[in-house]
Parts: C-alpha cells; sequence; structure tokens
C-alpha cells in the first residue's frame, strides 16, 4: 500500500522518466518501486563485495611500498578518477538505502516514500559534493580527529540498533547484519570522503603507511575490515537462499563464502597489523 | 465401458466429510475434540477448504447473549419461526437458538476475530427481521467480525481441524454415495487433480455440499454451489425437501450479482427507485429498509416491473438504487468498507458520492436434504439413513422454513455442525469398527459416458440457457403456465447435454468433464426446485406464486420430493413441527401459524 | 423509462494464455480475441472464452469477488484476483489491450492457469494458523475481553485471504522462507492475547525459514488485493514489537 504522498512537477517528470526505462518501469508497475529499489540495493551490494576482495588485494601490496605506488599511479588518470567519483554511486545508494531499511525494519519509520526521496536526495548531494572535493584537492585534517569523529558517528547508531533488537528473537546472525550495516552507514561514506580529501591519502604508499602506524587508526580499519567482510558475507549468504533449491548446495556455499571472507578477512587483518 | 475409468484405491476412514466448509468442518472438530484418535477424511471440491463459500458470508451471526439485559432466546425462535413464514420446525428453532450463545463462545474461545464493543466484550448490531418483545422494536443480536464474518468462521473451523490432525483431499469431488443394507458406507471421489477414481469407506458420512446457487443466471453463490449434495441424495433415491424454497437476495450488485450485504439497510441504507422515491415504506410501512428479504426483494422487483427501474447500460440491467451518501465517513470506513469496496471494485463508482445501482439476486436454498434436529438424513418416509449425515447449507432440518433470516445460515451451520458431531461421536462408539464392500459403479458409468458422448453443443452454453430460463420462469415471481414450460425446456436442455461431446477427452483436472456433471446436477436441482414449485400452489415465505399470492393453510407442511429418473418425480410431505405450541408454555401463542406483518 | 440500448463501451481484447498440459508435459503460449464490455472482470473474459471459443482452457475460481482468494493469476506479469481485475482498469493500468496471463509461480502447475494450491498451503500450514494453546475465559461461559484498540493494531492482518500474490511477488524464494501470508498468519497469532503458547511460535517465526528471509523489498503490500500493508507486519516482527523474548 503506497500512502498517496502530492508530487510535485519536477518529480512527476521524473516519475515519468523513470516510468519509460525497460525492466525497472515493468517491475514498479507490478511490484512496486520499493521492489525495484530492492534490487538495485542487491546489485550495489554484490558490486561492493567484489569491490572489496578487489580493495584488499590492492592494499595488500602496501607491504611492498613500490608495489602499491605502481599500481596506485592509474589513478591520476583522468578516467579512472572519473571511475573512482562513480564509485561513490553504488557506495553512497547502497548506505543510505540500508540506512532506510533499517528505519523502516527497527524504528518503524512507515513513511517509506519519503525516506526513498531522502535517500536520492542526499545520495546526489554527497555524490556532487565528493566531485566537487576531487577536483579541488588539497583539503587537510587531522586523521584522527576525522576517525574519531567518524567512529563515534558510527557506533552510536549501532548502539542504538542494537539494544533495539538485540532482545527480540531474531537469529544473532541476522541480529549483526542490521547491526554492522548501520555501523557503516556512517563510516563507509566518511571513509570514502576521506580518501579523496587529497590525491595523497589514499594513494600514495607513504602517507598511507604512515597513517596506518598510529595505533587508533589501526583499530579503525580493523573494525571496518572485519564489519564489511561480516555484512558482505551475510549479505550474499541471503542472496544465495533466495536462489538454491537444494538445502545442501545451500550449506556448501554457506561454507564456501565464509571461507572466502575469512581468507580475506586474514589479508586485511594482517596488512594492518603488519604495517 | 471406457477402459481407463476405473476405482484405483481405497480409503477407509472413521468420518468422512463431503464438503470442507464451515459446517462440514465444525462438525469435524467437534468429533475430533472428544474423540482425537479419530480418522476423518474431509473433501473439497474448491482449491483448498478456506476457499469455501462460508468464508464470503459478510454479516454476521444471530445469537443472543444470556448477560443481555433486553434480549431473550424467546425472541429470537419468534423472529425466526415468523420469518420462515410459519413453515420452519420448532423443535430446531429452539434447540439452535438455544445453543447459539455456547456457540459463539466456542469460537470465541478457539481465536475468531470477532469485533469488540469499548470494554472488550462481542459488539453486538440489528438485522432485518431481529426483535425486541416480538417484533416491537429492533433487537442488536448480531454478532460479526467486521464484515467478513463467514471468513472468520472458516478459518476458525479450518485452523481447529488442521490443529487436529484431519486429512483434506482438495480439489476432489464426491461424485456417488455408497449404500449396504440401507446403511450409507461412504463414497466414490474423483480426484480431478489426478483424474482418478477412489473410493472412501467411512463409518460415518456427513454432507456439508453447501447451496445450489448456480441454478440461477445473477447469484450471490459461488462458482462451486452447483447443488452437488442435492443430487447425491436424489442419485440414491433419497428424497429432498422443500427445494420450491429458494432465497434471492434484495441487494445484488448490478452485474455479478455479487451481495451487498444487509448491513448497508442496517446502517441507513436507504432503497431509493428512478424518481429517487424511498419506496419502502409503501411495502412495510414499520420495518421498511429492514424487512425480511423476500419482502424487500419483491418490493425491488415490483418497482421494476412497474417501470420504476433504471436500466444499466454496461449489463443491460434493470436496477434500482441504494443510497449512502448520508452516512458518515467513519460508518464508510468502519463499519462496510468492504461492502462499499465492492462497488468500487466492479462497478467504477464511489458510494460515498454516488448512488449504487442494486437488484435481487439468487442467494440462498432454505431447502435441502431432510434431516432431523440432529442432522441425521432421513428418506421418505422420515426413517433415518444410518451412517449419514446432512449439514449447512445443503441440509434441511428445517430452521429457516420458507424464508431465512439475515445471519441464521452461519449460525445453523456451527449448531448442526456440533450436534452432527455428537450423534456421531455416540455412533462411532456404538457401532463395530468394520467396513463392509460396497462397489459404485454408477459415476464411473456417467464419467465414461461423458466421455464418449458425441455432439456439437456446448456446456457453457447449456448451462446459460438452464440459468437464464431459471430465473425467469422459477425466480422471484413464478406462475403455473411460466413453470410448466420450465419443466418442459429442462427436459430439452438436459436431452442436448446428453449430446454434447468434450473437447479434450483427458481426464486430470478437465475442467470441462467436471462442468459435464455439475451440470446435470444443475439440472437434477432445477427439476426438482419447478416440480416443487408447480405443486405447491400458493405462496409462502420466499416461494411466490402470482397465481396463488395467499399463504394457505392446506399447505402447511413440507415438501419432500425424490427423482431417480430426470423428470420423473415422487412427491411426499412431512409435517411441520409445532412442538413449542403445542407444549402450550408462556407465549405458546406467538408460535401459532400467524400472519406475518412487517 | 428508455428501454433501448444505451450504448455501453466494448475493447477488443487479447490475451496471451500460458498453457500447460500435464498429459504431455507441454507448456505453450495461447491467444484468444474477444469483445469485452467496460466492466467485464477476467473471470468472465475467461468464461466467455470457455463458453465461445475454447472449453478446454482450465481456470479456477470461487467467489468471483475477491473473498477467496482462489482466482489469483500473473496478468502482464502483476499477481492479482482475476475476478477483481476490470477491463476497463487493466487496459487504464497496463496501457495495453494485450494481456499476458500467466499461473502463479508459487506451487507446481496443474494444468493451465490451475495452480496446487495444497502443495502452497503446506508453507502456511507450517505456521500454525490456529491458536495453539488459548487462554482460558476469566469464567465459564465468557468471552476474553479484547479491546478494539488492541485489536486495532493486528486486525487487518487477520483479513488475509491466503490467495498468495504476495508470495508470487516476493523477492525472496518459496524453497527458504515461508512466505509473506505465512508470516502474517503467523504474526496474527503472536499478537493475539488468548494465545497462550509463544515459545513455538517465535521459533517459527524467527527460524531460518521465517521473517530473516524477508528483504522489505514491499511487493508483498503493492499486490496485497485485500490492501493488507504485508511488510509493516513483517517489520513489526523484526523490530520484536509485537513481542519479547526477554523482557
Ligand atoms: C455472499 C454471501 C453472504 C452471506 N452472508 C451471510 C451472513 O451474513 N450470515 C449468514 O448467516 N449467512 C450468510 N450467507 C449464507 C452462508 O454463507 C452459507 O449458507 C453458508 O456459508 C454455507 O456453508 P456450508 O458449510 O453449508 O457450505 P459451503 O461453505 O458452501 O461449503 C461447501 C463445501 O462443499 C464442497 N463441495 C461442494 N460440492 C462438493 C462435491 N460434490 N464434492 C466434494 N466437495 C463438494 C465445496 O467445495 C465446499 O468446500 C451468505 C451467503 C452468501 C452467498
Ligand atoms: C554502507 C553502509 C551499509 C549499510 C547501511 C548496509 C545495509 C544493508 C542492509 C540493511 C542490508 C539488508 C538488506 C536485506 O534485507 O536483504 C544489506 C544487505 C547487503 N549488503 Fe549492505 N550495507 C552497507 C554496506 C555494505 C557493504 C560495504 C557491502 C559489501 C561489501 C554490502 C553488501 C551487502 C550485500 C551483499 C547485501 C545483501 C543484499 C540482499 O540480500 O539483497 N553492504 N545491507
Ligand atoms: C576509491 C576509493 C577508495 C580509496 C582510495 C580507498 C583507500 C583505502 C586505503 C588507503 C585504505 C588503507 C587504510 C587507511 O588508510 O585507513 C583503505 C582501507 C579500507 N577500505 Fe578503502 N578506499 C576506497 C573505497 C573503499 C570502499 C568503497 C570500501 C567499502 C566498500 C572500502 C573499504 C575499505 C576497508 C574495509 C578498508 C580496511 C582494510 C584493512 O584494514 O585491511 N574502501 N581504503
Ligand atoms: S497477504 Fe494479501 S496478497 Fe498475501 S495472501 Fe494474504 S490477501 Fe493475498
Ligand atoms: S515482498 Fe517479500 S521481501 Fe519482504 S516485504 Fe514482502 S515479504
Ligand atoms: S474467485 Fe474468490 S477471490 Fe477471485
Amino acid at each position: 500500500m503506497t500512502s498517496p504522498v502530492v508530487k510535485r512537477p519536477f518529480e512527476r517528470l521524473i516519475l515519468s522518466a523513470l516510468e519509460s526505462l525497460p525492466v525497472a518501469a515493468f517491475y514498479a508497475k507490478t511490484r512496486g518501486w520499493p521492489f525495484v529499489i530492492a534490487w538495485i540495493h542487491r546489485l550495489t551490494g554484490i558490486f561492493m563485495v567484489v569491490y572489496i576482495w578487489f580493495h584488499i588485494l590492492t592494499l595488500s601490496s602496501l607491504a611492498i611500498p613500490s608495489e602499491y605506488d605502481a599500481k596506485m599511479k592509474y589513478f591520476g588518470f583522468v578516467f579512472i578518477s572519473f571511475l573512482e567519483w562513480l564509485l561513490a554511486v553504488p557506495v553512497i545508494f547502497h548506505a543510505l538505502n540500508g540506512g532506510r531499511l533499517i528505519l523502516y525494519e527497527i524504528f518503524a519509520t512507515r513513511n517509506d516514500e519519503s525516506m526513498i526521496r531522502w535517500v536520492f536526495g542526499l545520495a546526489v548531494t554527497y555524490v556532487l559534493l565528493l566531485g566537487l572535493l576531487m577536483i579541488m584537492g588539497n583539503q587537510s585534517v587531522s586523521p584522527i580527529f576525522f576517525w574519531l569523529t567518524s567512529l563515534i558517528f558510527s557506533v552510536s547508531p549501532g548502539y542504538l540498533v542494537a539494544s533495539k533488537i538485540w532482545n527480540t528473537a531474531s537469529s544473532l546472525a541476522w541480529k549483526l547484519q542490521r547491526i554492522s550495516g548501520v555501523f557503516l552507514l556512517i563510516i563507509i561514506p566518511a571513509h570514502l570522503l576521506f580518501m579523496h580529501l587529497q590525491p595523497a591519502i589514499g594513494h600514495e604508499s607513504n602517507v598511507v603507511i604512515t597513517r596506518m602506524q598510529s595505533k587508533f587508526i589501526k583499530f579503525v580499519d580493523l573494525t571496518l575490515v572485519i564489519a564489511v567482510l561480516y555484512h558482505a558475507g551475510y549479505g550474499l549468504m541471503s542472496i544465495l537462499k533466495d536462489y538454491l533449491k537444494f538445502r545442501l548446495l545451500q550449506n556448501g556455499l554457506t561454507i564456501l563464502i565464509f571461507l572466502m571472507m575469512a581468507v580475506f578477512g586474514w589479508i586485511g587483518i594482517r596488512l594492518t597489523l603488519t604495517l | 465401458m471406457n477402459k481407463r475409468l476405473r476405482i484405483d484405491s481405497t480409503l477407509e476412514c472413521d468420518l468422512l466429510i463431503i464438503g470442507s466448509g464451515g459446517a462440514g468442518l465444525r462438525c469435524a472438530v467437534e468429533v475430533l475434540e472428544s474423540r482425537p484418535q479419530s480418522r476423518i477424511i474431509a473433501i473439497t471440491k474448491g482449491l483448498h477448504p478456506q476457499k469455501s463459500h462460508t468464508s464470503t458470508a459478510q454479516g454476521g451471526l444471530a445469537a443472543v447473549d444470556p448477560k443481555d439485559p433486553a434480549d431473550k432466546i424467546i425472541y429470537h425462535m419468534f423472529d425466526t419461526w415468523k420469518g420462515s413464514d410459519c413453515t420452519a420446525d420448532q423443535n430446531v428453532v429452539r434447540k439452535i437458538c438455544q445453543a447459539a450463545w455456547e456457540q459463539i463462545l466456542w469460537l470465541e474461545n478457539r481465536g475468531m476475530h470477532f469485533s469488540r464493543d469499548q470494554t472488550g466484550k462481542l459488539s453486538k448490531r440489528t438485522f432485518g427481521g431481529h426483535t425486541l418483545n416480538f417484533g416491537e422494536s429492533s433487537a442488536y443480536r448480531a454478532v460479526f467480525e467486521a464484515d467478513r464474518t463467514g471468513k472468520g468462521i472458516m478459518d476458525t473451523c479450518w485452523g481447529e481441524s488442521l490443529k487436529r490432525n484431519i486429512s483434506f483431499i482438495n480439489q476432489a469431488i464426491a461424485v456417488e454415495l455408497l449404500f449396504k443394507d440401507d446403511q450409507c458406507v461412504g463414497c466414490i471421489v474423483f480426484k480431478q487433480k489426478e483424474g482418478e477414481f477412489i473410493r472412501i469407506l467411512s463409518r460415518a458420512t456427513v454432507l456439508a455440499t453447501g447451496g445450489s446457487g448456480q441454478v440461477y443466471k445473477v447469484t450471490t453463490n459461488c462458482r462451486q454451489n452447483t447443488g452437488d449434495g442435492l443430487a447425491l441424495i436424489l442419485q440414491a433415491g433419497l428424497p429432498v425437501m422443500d427445494p420450491e424454497a429458494v432465497q434471492f437476495h434484495p441487494t445484488g450488485i448490478v452485474g455479478p450479482g455479487i451481495l451487498a450485504s444487509e448491513t448497508l439497510r442496517s446502517v441507513g441504507g436507504i432503497l431509493r427507485n428512478k424518481d429517487m422515491d424511498a419506496f419502502m415504506e409503501h411495502y412495510a410501512p414499520k420495518m421498511k429498509e429492514l424487512a425480511p428479504r423476500d419482502l424487500v426483494s419483491r418490493a425491488i422487483a415490483s418497482e421494476i416491473r412497474n417501470g420504476k427501474g433504471i436500466l444499466n447500460p454496461d449489463h443491460n440491467v434493470e436496477h434500482i438504487w441504494i443510497d449512502l451518501r448520508h452516512l458518515s465517513d467513519a460508518v464508510h470506513e468502519k463499519q462496510i468498507p468492504e461492502v462499499t469496496g465492492f462497488f468500487r471494485k466492479y462497478l467504477n463508482l464511489d458510494p460515498k458520492e454516488e448512488l449504487c445501482p442494486v437488484h435481487p439476486s439468487n442467494h440462498y436454498q432454505m431447502g435441502g436434504i431432510p434431516t432431523n434436529v440432529f442432522g441425521e438424513v432421513q428418506d421418505s418416509t422420515q426413517k433415518t439413513v444410518f451412517g449419514l449425515y446432512a449439514v449447512g447449507e445443503c441440509a434441511s432440518a428445517s430452521f429457516h422454513g420458507f424464508n431465512r433470516l439475515g445471519t441464521n445460515s452461519i449460525l445453523e451451520l456451527i449448531t448442526m455442525g456440533k450436534f452432527a458431531g455428537d450423534r456421531i461421536l455416540a455412533y462411532l462408539k456404538d457401532t463395530p469398527e468394520k467396513f463392509p464392500e460396497a462397489e459404485g459403479d454408477i459415476s464411473v458409468a456417467r464419467f465414461s459416458r461423458y466421455l464418449e458422448s458425441r455432439g456439437g453443443d456446448n456446456i457453457g452454453q447449456i448451462r446459460d440457457e438452464m440459468r437464464t430460463l431459471m430465473t425467469e420462469s422459477v425466480g422471484i415471481f413464478r406462475t403455473d403456465e411460466g413453470i410448466s414450460k420450465a419443466i418442459d425446456v429442462l427436459k430439452i436442455l438436459r436431452h442436448r447435454a446428453d449430446h454434447t461431446a468434450l473437447s479434450a477427452k483427458s481426464l486430470r483436472m478437465n475442467q470441462e468433464l467436471v462442468q459435464h456433471w455439475e451440470l446435470d446436477n444443475l439440472l437434477a436441482v432445477s427439476m426438482v426446485i419447478a416440480q416443487a414449485a408447480l405443486y405447491r400452489r400458493e405462496s409462502r415465505g420466499a416461494h411466490f406464486r402470482e397465481d396463488f399470492p395467499e399463504r394457505k393453510d392446506e399447505f402447511n407442511y413440507h415438501t419432500l420430493i425424490s427423482m431417480e429418473q430426470f423428470g420423473t418425480v415422487e412427491f411426499g410431505s412431512r409435517d411441520i413441527d409445532m412442538s413449542i405450541y403445542n407444549e402450550g408454555g408462556q407465549f405458546y401463542d406467538k408460535f401459532d401459524v400467524i400472519e406475518r406483518k412487517y | 423509462m428508455s428501454r433501448e440500448n444505451p450504448q455501453t463501451q466494448v475493447f477488443m481484447i487479447n490475451l496471451k494464455i500460458r498453457r500447460f498440459d500435464p498429459d504431455e508435459n507441454r507448456s505453450w503460449i495461447q491467444k484468444y480475441t474477444l469483445e469485452a464490455s467496460r466492466i467485464m472482470r477476467f473471470v468472465d473474459l475467461l468464461r466467455k472464452i470457455n463458453d465461445e471459443q475454447d472449453p478446454t482452457l482450465a481456470w479456477v475460481s470461487s467467489c468471483e469477488h475477491g473473498q477467496c482468494g482462489t482466482c489469483s493469476m500473473k496478468v502482464n506479469g502483476k499477481p492479482l484476483l482475476a475476478c477483481e481485475l476490470l477491463v476497463e482498469n487493466a487496459i487504464y493500468y497496463f496501457r495495453t489491450d494485450t494481456f499476458y496471463i500467466e499461473p502463479l509461480n508459487v506451487a507446481p502447475v496443474i494444468r493451465d492457469l490451475i495452480v496446487d494450491f495444497t502443495k502452497a498451503y503446506d508453507r502456511v500450514d507450517q505456521v500454525k494458523p490456529y491458536i495453539i494453546k488459548p487462554v482460558l475465559p476469566r469464567s465459564e461461559g465468557d468471552e476474553f475481553p479484547i479491546t478494539p484498540q488492541e485489536l486495532e493494531r493486528y486486525v487487518n492482518a487477520t483479513r488475509c485471504i491466503n490467495c498468495f500474490c504476495c508470495a508470487a511477488a516476493c523477492i525472496s524464494s518459496h524453497e527458504t522462507f515461508l512466505g509473506p501470508n505465512a508470516m502474517l498468519n503467523s504474526i496474527v497469532r503472536v499478537m493475539d492475547p488468548r494465545e497462550q503458547e509463544k515459545e513455538q511460535r517465535l521459533k517459527i517465526l524467527y527460524g531460518y525459514q521465517g521473517v530473516c528471509r524477508c528483504h522489505s523489498s514491499r511487493a508483498c503490500s503493492f499486490v496485497c488485493p485485500k490492501e493488507i500493508d504485508v511488510a509493516h507486519f513483517i517489520a513489526l516482527a523484526k523490530e520484536g514489537r509485537i513481542t519479547k523474548l526477554k523482557s
């Protein structure tokens, strides 16, 4: 049931444009827009899983700084930078939409249609802002200050969600998915933002390594990698269960996903701890 | 005989329920609650028991709350008696009315979601024909679950039987009752999904197949209501009682005939004709819109016949209006949302702003398989047939006589279901656990005939012609001439049906095959309705003969009619039970054969 | 009164129906073209095909006014009740006069548009759609008091007719998820103050085939012909508002 919300002219324009999309419009008509959004959420989730594997492998070459720098030199190219900027689209969409889902499911926010508008509005704002920062280049900020703030802003909603659902009868695994999700809600967009305050912050091995020598930054990275890998692993498993008929196959693949995530987790954690 | 057709296997059980509607399952649960080890099989023609017709009952069920300061059981008994046009059996009326509240609590305690009043108790509302003090003022007697009371009963009875491990066989039709030494020992069932016949041997069998609304063109009944139960009984050589007593609901929605519940009138909806005249005050000055159904139906039909109807362009049907525009938003939203939703959905109009077109629609069969007060089926000499029970709309213990009051039917389901269950419990205890073999060959032969017959006719068309015929000639207004003609045409239709080839000869889920069988049932039921209507040369309750518009004392009995050969009927009669009157207790005079004026 | 037949609009409708013959295990799409008036329902169209063109086309309905949930099927991809869809509204909604009709994919097809609901219902049966252990009323011969406010919290969930439209629309699968309607049936009894047996219920509701399989895609609420906000109730369960395990 969609509550009737008055549509402004420009929204009607956008909607009629959306309604001419081939596949999405079909599903919007037969299952509703939230269903289409659930699909986008799923696709962006899968995309990020692949990205995170790639990302951790790239980062693992920080152990040999010259190798890292060699890889990173591509990021100077305008086109690659453009891709890097585009990366923010799925990331921020998934993050904000995940936030919306959590609001819907755990905080009884039933004005979903306006929440969807907020998701799109904020996503566009964020992506434009990020682009602006990337063009401007040289902002400087204290990493400790930045990460301390981000962490506080991430842990508190995480705590809030945890305290709300902890005593429900839902499975622990499911609860952790929501808690990790809301924890990532701030910290992932912040991570992306931070890495583009200055080109060097994310791309030059010596800058990265220096920063990561801080115990505090190490700690932040550890929570980040664990939360992301847990969340992504559960997400993948949850998707698989929608498509695999046989219990045995489901269990087999669940174990496989768990192992994959453990391997990447091990790579990521070892890197953080040894740098 | 067709080689593919044979009875594949045999199942045995203690109790076989034919028809998993509210009545059938209430009976099953009664047995299971006292005797949990009973093996019960319940079959339904539909996709699932929950899809039975009981689910669609809207308004409510009547029951006098013993804690109610104003209402009394005797008033409910009186209303039912008067409503029935003095043709109900008083022993049945008494038994059901007395058991009513207990059965409401039975449902409530098992999770039915009745609507509540502010104190958390069951809400009650008034309905057509419900009065205090023998007709003085309206009684608030119907408990309800918003406008889906039947669904509540269905869900509760289905849920309780599921909980108690009943075996359901869905999409299966009972095609032949099995008898051994005058005792019913089970039935032959055709499983539509598999295209197989099975034999179910049972120690007790309950017929609860519901109504026969599909006999008429415009009906509120569901598609499965093809009078199979009556046809099965006729096929077995047993009689049917009062088939001519067919109720037409005054307010069917123009077009599909969907029921616009009594509730619309009880919350204040007003019937208006072409000139916007609220005409009910001319027909029933006291009760007006809330007069009994047959009166209101005839009033509407008369208005239309007198040129006061409005023609609907889309369905080419003449109708009158029901006016709901003056009702408050609260009433629209809380009390009648589902019903007014029908107008929105099926006619694309808004009842808050626009007038709604309605006309009478076939609704209920008061007659049926004759039973005693315990639901035991009787033969033409009123001897009980061992092992065979009938409850619900297909049965007639005669709680409704010749006209049913709104809300009395689903009350009958749960009370008669319980009574029959109690009887069956005693029967199961007393009789030895053995299953006499019985063959059963009529149905296989019948199906073979369908598969082998040749000819270019179409089952659907014959059915439509039959339904139009019955509506026009044996409907709200009946005459000797019209009925006689209808009887002749029914014979022709039956002949045509016999010469109709099936397009596909498959047995699995061949709906044309099943529809052919159903058509034969419909024709048989139509025939007994017409014959009984012709025979009863008077008007009584819902049976209205234009050529004999008065009720006559010489017809103070129930019609019994049997038909072993299509078209050849035999009549009998059963006395109306007047025990309340005869006992001469307080108010006994109210239960005399009285005039029915509202 | 004017007795001549007033004009009403007539449409030419194309129905492309997915058919299945179990005898030959063959599936194909068959096209029918027919005339239809403005407020005919889709069940009327199918009946018209049976009566005038092809008696072998198998489909099923019962109440034919949206009360029983028998006639559910997909029209142009949307799971709905064929007895509730008027020709005029369908043309307006889908902006076409060609309709692709197929059975719901919630259980194996028996023939043409008829699905084996007995199998689909198995998932509903698993949540025990009845009161397992009712509290006894305070005194014999009494109803258990429930205030209208209390009832209001879950009364909408009791309106489900198990048509399985929501299950057909859901992003999650029938193999690992009992389905939105099964959840609803379960949630009703968790919220019902008369149910004493909570432990068993919660185990099913929050089990591996329970609410955790829902991705809040809200297609259930979108298609539900009874306009029940199914997703709302599932979310209530996730939030734990309908009950807490430990207080
Ligand atoms: C729209 C509408 C509204 C109504 N509202 C009210 C109301 O408010 N109050 C009231 O008191 N009454 C009401 N009634 C009447 C009441 O609903 C019915 O009389 C009652 O539900 C009949 O119940 P039943 O159990 O006898 O049969 P049903 O519920 O019709 O069940 C019959 C069962 O038998 C099965 N069956 C049929 N033939 C066969 C066969 N050959 N083999 C196997 N199975 C078979 C069917 O599949 C079904 O499962 C209403 C009726 C209608 C049409
Ligand atoms: C940034 C903040 C994030 C938030 C708020 C968030 C939130 C969520 C939520 C609430 C879900 C559950 C949706 C459902 O019910 O299925 C989910 C699913 C998922 N998430 Fe995230 N997530 C975030 C980041 C990530 C990241 C970084 C990844 C991958 C590396 C990821 C991958 C997935 C996947 C694969 C799913 C499963 C999708 C599905 O089942 O359809 N998420 N996310
Ligand atoms: C193009 C944009 C990105 C850049 C340049 C970038 C860069 C980096 C760098 C330099 C680190 C090292 C740790 C640190 O300096 O604090 C890091 C860590 C990390 N990043 Fe990114 N990142 C980007 C996007 C992302 C995205 C989109 C995600 C999530 C989906 C992500 C997830 C992580 C995680 C989990 C770690 C911790 C790894 C570990 O501790 O082993 N990053 N990133
Ligand atoms: S929730 Fe709605 S769509 Fe789903 S089965 Fe129930 S009535 Fe049908
Ligand atoms: S469609 Fe399915 S995913 Fe959840 S919100 Fe409804 S159950
Ligand atoms: S036939 Fe009952 S819902 Fe359509």
